[in-house]
């Protein structure tokens, strides 16, 4: 089966799933997630003053549990690493929610860059949210020590954090100790050790922890997961995700860019996000001693060898996590929360540096320590199954979910194909979600070849307007496709979780704050969190299984075995941890 | 747009239409029911577009299995029945082709073969490829047996294409069981576009199912809208797809008098009582042209057409200012 659709079968699929949406909302079956209209329950929608049997999705505030904000007092939050996703974090954030008092990066070009801004995409920058004197009102630092310092002086009360992967967890226990809370970008840390360092560290402190997997927030997941929970797939025996991307397009350097760049730290061969120029600025900036000073006092673990390593972090085996944690994390995360939140059972793949490298006569291809290929299969408990804790006994109820990631085809792009017995649901590119039906063949006719997906859809007509274009078609057939310009980046705000999870963060603040006292991750006899619906939905136990996830894969595929994952290891208060038995000893 | 935007005040009465769509021979079929006309649209939709899936099954030539390829496969050596509605189609097609002279004729799969359009890549075969092809095409080739109704072709290597009136064909059987088989009395089904039919009328608007005629090449202009009322329409086009041959721009319609592709004429719409012969009769005017297709209009005086010549001309013939609105 060819996973890339034609535009047609993407308008069917979009549309059974409005309608498959739809219709549970009007049944009364989608309470959270979307709202019909003349439904007296639906107070929230009275004020939109919907039509009858009309059903819209409600809106993340009301969703996540936080539509009483108005009246509170912005959060004042400092950004701590304004490269490339701090960027996007800053165009998505809600200054009614948080107020950006600073901004700390040791990158002196990406600090120009989080004010100015990208003229198109997601990266506004702060003088456009901020107006002009931005640069004024916005305090800058080139270290998180100086920050903290000043954290009276800015009246700091929370952080958000989109550094390297190697730096999470130092930076986040700094902020913690300065009685800050912490919104932390994923993936949580490089091992797993130290993702439980920051749990308890947290707890202790009585502070918010927060893990950016934005899907916890996205609106368009919870839709997707209310459909799915209805059990209109059937048995779900596969999920498919994947992330493909294409980067083995020559790059070229103008003159004016060789001008800019450090050329001693090589010049890309291939356009690859991972792979880029050093800026000769930042070269400037962060010789390797002043490297080793910003290491947290632990150069080999926190820090970077030169700035090249700093610049292509996510290649580099002990600053990052490759594609497993980078771009896998995300969508294993998807995968468990549609399994309905189960950890896997075990995992085993295939990985390698199979394209980039250095030629024999010393030519540098985009050369890498990370993997840049990864095909890994996981075992998930299905909800018969012990594991699935739903006192099932079926050791055999098992779904596979595959993952793949490369980095030399980008035809099927990325998403998550959730096969059941009955149908298909994909989730794509965190936009759209389509669903398909199986052919029933107890029905006559229905298993023949051939798109037999029908696609429904209600409107006007009449008022002298035609109710048909008559054209030709090519030879019985055909005519043109008209697709969407090339390029055109599909992002809306509103299902993407940044904006959310910034806001719910601020929101847990400040019901905190009046609530008195440390913030307290308690749990009841059942296991469930006492305050669940004021702590971030995805908080530090949530994201360390992530990385656990993610990380096991690379030691599977390190030693091409098949590893079975143990429950100790998803407990921050056992000592255990995948690393201690799997991972290959560093060289 | 201003007339949409500001209706008259005489305007036919806006309603709600559901429809349903599908892919079907490589096209998307929908059929269009006004809500309130019929109890359950939907179902009846669906029944109907299920017919043309088993319809594309049996006329396709593009799946080895589906009757007509096997009736290609084996004609020439022994007279083969097939399917009674089928043996009906054919024989109409044979009438159909007399009437025209051969500017519409089905039995040209071999010459659409020769010039690559089978597979979509338009090429000109050579002059040996060409005649060989124009020797296994055409319906003076076919005999048909009406008491076995049963097929044989005189020539081996002829093949029946029915691209031509499969789509119009496919919607006066699904119009047929809207119908009789669940009580539809006002829908609007098409093919594409480029085939369609209309029972009843839609509320309000008695003189029928509005359709606009889009303009070949510009897709901001019209060449008027016609009404239609328990008819076919089928509209011939050299809109998507032509090909450059030493300065001369070839479509993908052929003529199948001279084997070439057909030129002078950029569109042409058919209106008759079935879409099967609303689409045969606008593959031939398409060939025909203009001055062909007022000779064909004048014998077969139920038929109404609307011809955009290349250079541009539109000529709209047997059409009274109820059924068409000029551009
Ligand atoms: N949630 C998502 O969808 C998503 C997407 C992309 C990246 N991310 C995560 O965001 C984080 C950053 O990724 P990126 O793409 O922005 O990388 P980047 O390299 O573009 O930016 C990282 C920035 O952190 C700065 N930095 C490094 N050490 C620092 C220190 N000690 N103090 C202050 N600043 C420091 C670097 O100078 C750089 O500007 C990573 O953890 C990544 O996994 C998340």
């Amino acid at each position: 089966m060819a996973l890339d659709l034609t535009p047609e079968q993407k308008a069917t699929g979009k549309a059974n799933f409005d309608q498959a949406a739809g219709d549970l909302a009007r049944g009364g079956k989608m309470k959270d997630t979307m709202a019909v209209g003349g439904d007296p329950t639906r107070r929230d929608l009275l004020k939109v003053g919907l039509a009858a049997g009309a059903v819209v999705p409600v809106s993340a505030a009301v969703y996540f549990g936080y539509e009483s904000w108005k009246g509170n007092k912005a959060v004042k939050t400092a950004f701590i690493g304004t490269g490339d996703e701090g960027g996007v974090l800053v165009g998505e954030h809600n200054p009614e929610f948080n107020e950006v008092v600073a901004v700390c990066d040791i990158r002196p070009t990406n600090l120009d860059r989080i004010f100015k801004g990208e003229p198109n995409g997601p990266r506004k920058g702060l003088d456009k949210i901020y107006g002009a004197d931005a640069e004024k009102k916005i305090a800058r630092y080139d270290s998180v020590e100086k920050l903290l310092a000043d954290k009276d002086k800015l009246g700091l009360e929370a952080v958000v954090i989109a550094t390297p992967l190697n730096t999470h967890d130092p930076i986040t226990r700094l902020c913690l100790d300065a009685g800050l809370h912490v919104l932390c970008e994923k993936l949580m840390a490089r091992t797993i050790g130290r993702c439980k360092d920051m749990i308890r560290h947290a707890q202790d402190k009585g502070l918010l922890l927060s893990i950016g997997h934005q899907r916890h927030y996205s609106t368009l997941y919870a839709q997707a997961m209310e459909v799915l929970n209805t059990g209109v797939l059937g048995d779900i025996k596969h999920i498919r995700a994947l992330w493909h991307r294409n980067n083995s397009w020559l790059y070229s350097a103008s003159e004016a860019e060789k001008a800019k760049y450090a050329l001693e730290y090589g010049l890309p061969y291939y356009i690859d996000g991972w792979w880029k120029p050093v800026p000769k600025e930042d070269a400037k900036a962060l010789p390797p001693e002043r490297l080793k000073e910003l290491a947290f006092g632990n150069p080999a673990v926190y820090g970077f060898r030169d700035v090249g390593e700093l610049v292509r972090w996510r290649i580099s085996n002990t600053a990052g996590g490759g594609l497993m944690a980078e771009l896998g994390s995300h969508q294993l995360d998807a995968s468990s929360i549609i399994l309905g939140h189960v950890h896997p059972l075990a995992v085993s793949g295939v990985g390698g540096k199979f394209f980039y490298g250095t030629d024999p006569d010393g030519k540098n291809r985009n050369d890498r320590e990370s993997d840049d290929g990864v095909f890994v299969t996981y075992e998930f408990p299905g909800p018969t199954h012990p594991k699935a804790g739903k006192g099932g006994k079926n050791a055999d109820d098992v779904v596979v979910v595959t993952y793949t990631s490369m980095n030399t085809n980008e035809f099927e792009s990325y998403g998550e194909w959730v096969m059941g017995s009955k149908g298909t649901m994909f989730l794509e590119k965190e936009a759209n979600v389509y669903l398909f039906r199986e052919k029933d063949k107890t029905k006559k006719g229905d298993a023949a070849a051939g798109g037999r997906d029908t696609k429904v859809t209600v409107g006007g007509a009449g008022g002298g307007k035609p109710a048909l274009e008559a054209t030709s078609t090519w030879g019985g057939g055909g005519g043109a496709a008209i697709s969407k310009a090339a390029g055109s980046p599909e992002w809306d705000t509103a299902v993407r979780g940044y904006r959310t999870e910034m806001e719910h963060f601020a929101y847990c603040v400040r019901r905190w704050q009046e609530q008195g006292g440390k913030v307290s991750y308690e749990k009841d006899e059942k296991g469930k969190l006492k305050y669940a619906d004021i702590l971030p939905r995805c908080h530090g136990e949530v994201a360390m299984a992530d990385a656990i996830v993610a990380l096991t894969a690379n030691m599977a595929m390190a030693k091409r075995e098949r590893i079975v994952f143990e429950d100790a290891w998803f407990d921050p208060k056992s000592d255990e941890v995948p690393e201690t038995k799997h991972a290959r000893k560093q060289a | 747009m201003l007339d949409l935007l500001f209706p008259p005040a005489d305007a036919p009465a806006e309603f709600t239409l559901v429809r349903a769509s599908r892919r079907a021979m490589a096209t998307t079929f929908e059929v269009a029911v006004p809500a309130g006309t019929h109890p359950d649209p939907v179902a009846a939709a669906t029944a109907a577009l299920d017919l043309i899936d088993d319809l594309e099954d049996q006329l396709t030539v593009y799946r080895d299995h589906s009757e007509v390829s096997r009736l290609n496969a084996a004609a020439a050596d022994a007279p083969v029945p097939v399917e009674p509605q089928l043996y009906e189609l054919l024989a109409r097609c044979a009438g159909w082709t007399r009437e025209t002279d051969g500017a519409f004729d089905v039995a040209t799969g071999a010459l659409i073969r020769a010039w690559g359009f089978l597979r979509r890549e338009g090429r000109v075969p050579a002059a040996k490829t060409l005649s060989a092809a124009m020797s296994r095409t055409g319906f003076r080739h076919v005999v048909l047996d009406p008491d076995g109704r049963a097929v044989k072709f005189r020539v081996a290597g002829l093949e029946i294409n029915l691209g031509a009136v499969g789509k119009g064909y496919a919607l006066d059987r699904a119009a047929r069981l809207l119908r009789d088989g669940w009580g539809v009395s006002s829908a609007l089904l098409h093919g594409g576009g480029s085939s369609a039919y209309a029972i009843g009328r839609p509320p309000g608007e008695p003189r029928g199912w509005p359709v606009r005629l889009r303009h070949p090449t510009d897709p901001d202009a019209s060449l008027g809208t016609v009404y239609l009322r328990d008819r076919g329409l089928g509209t011939s086009a050299a809109t998507f797809q032509f090909f450059e041959y030493n300065g001369r721009k070839l479509g993908h319609l052929l003529d199948p008098r001279t084997g070439w592709p057909a030129a002078g004429t950029a569109s042409a719409s058919v209106a008759a009582g079935t879409a099967a012969e609303a689409d045969a009769m606008s593959t031939a005017a398409f060939v025909l042209g203009p001055a062909g297709t007022e000779t064909l209009t004048r014998l077969k005086p139920a038929l109404a057409a609307v011809v955009l010549a290349d250079p541009p001309a539109l000529t709209a013939l047997n059409l009274d200012p109820d059924s068409y609105t000029a551009p």
